[in-house]
């Protein structure tokens, strides 16, 4: 773990440069974050649709509300799904006109995209870090 | 299988082990989501070097659809519990 963390402060210190491969990076941990975050999201629906079923009270009513309430965070797991497709085409398109940087939107799109996906998880139940450090300073 | 070569592969692997008690819920499941983007991440930074931004996105597979849908089983269910639709009165 001690090896983990180590690695880890070594591919956060290049953030201060922001190359392209840093960005790319950036856009390797915002996948994995967006797929954790989206098994976490997926089992809370099926235990809680299980528990509707199982108490077999008022099913197709609690069914509607749940459909409802996860509706939002659908929404937004899409929403962050579609920032990291455009911040991946954004650093393509930089690599290749050659450019040592990126500029526009498209890493704080991502950024704002993972911080409104751990706002509603927490709203649900479902605890949703925080989008990673290396985002949130390629951001600025 | 997943073939395991490198340190990478193995922090990449132990990665995805982690990222299956996502689904636990509260503080274990945050825990995993967390610990598990730490391993990837890392596993990703040890491959990535001397790598072009191109070859590190080429390695990025898309996340996971998310499907929130009620089973087939409890929506023909619900079909049957609808009203069903009254003949006009002569």
């Amino acid at each position: 773990m001690r090896a983990a963390l180590v690695v880890l402060a070594l591919m956060l210190l290049p953030a201060c440069g922001a190359s392209l491969h840093t960005h790319a990076n950036a856009a390797a941990v915002a996948r994995d974050l967006i797929d954790a975050s989206g098994a976490a999201i997926q089992a809370e629906w099926k235990n809680d649709l299980e528990e509707i079923h199982s108490s077999g009270v008022n099913v197709a009513a609690r069914e509607t509300t749940l459909v409802e309430t996860f509706a939002p965070i659908q929404v937004a797991y899409d929403a962050a799904v579609a920032a990291l497709e455009q911040y991946m085409q954004a650093i393509r398109r930089a690599e290749a006109a050659q450019a040592t940087t990126l500029d526009g939107p498209a890493p704080r799109s991502l950024y704002s995209a993972l911080g409104h996906l751990a706002d509603l998880g927490e709203a649900i139940g479902v605890k949703i870090p925080r989008p990673p450090v290396l985002l949130e300073e390629l951001a600025k | 299988m997943k073939k395991i070569d490198t340190v990478a592969d193995a922090l990449d692997h132990f990665g995805d082990d982690v990222a299956k008690l996502a689904g636990r819920g509260g503080a274990l499941g945050f825990g995993a989501i967390a610990a598990a983007a730490i391993l990837k991440a890392s596993a990703g930074a040890m491959r990535s070097r001397g790598e072009s931004a191109d070859q590190i996105l080429a390695r990025i597979r898309p996340p996971r659809k998310l499907e929130l849908k009620l089973d087939d089983d409890t929506e023909t269910k619900n079909e049957k519990r609808k009203p069903s639709v009254l003949p006009p009165k002569e």
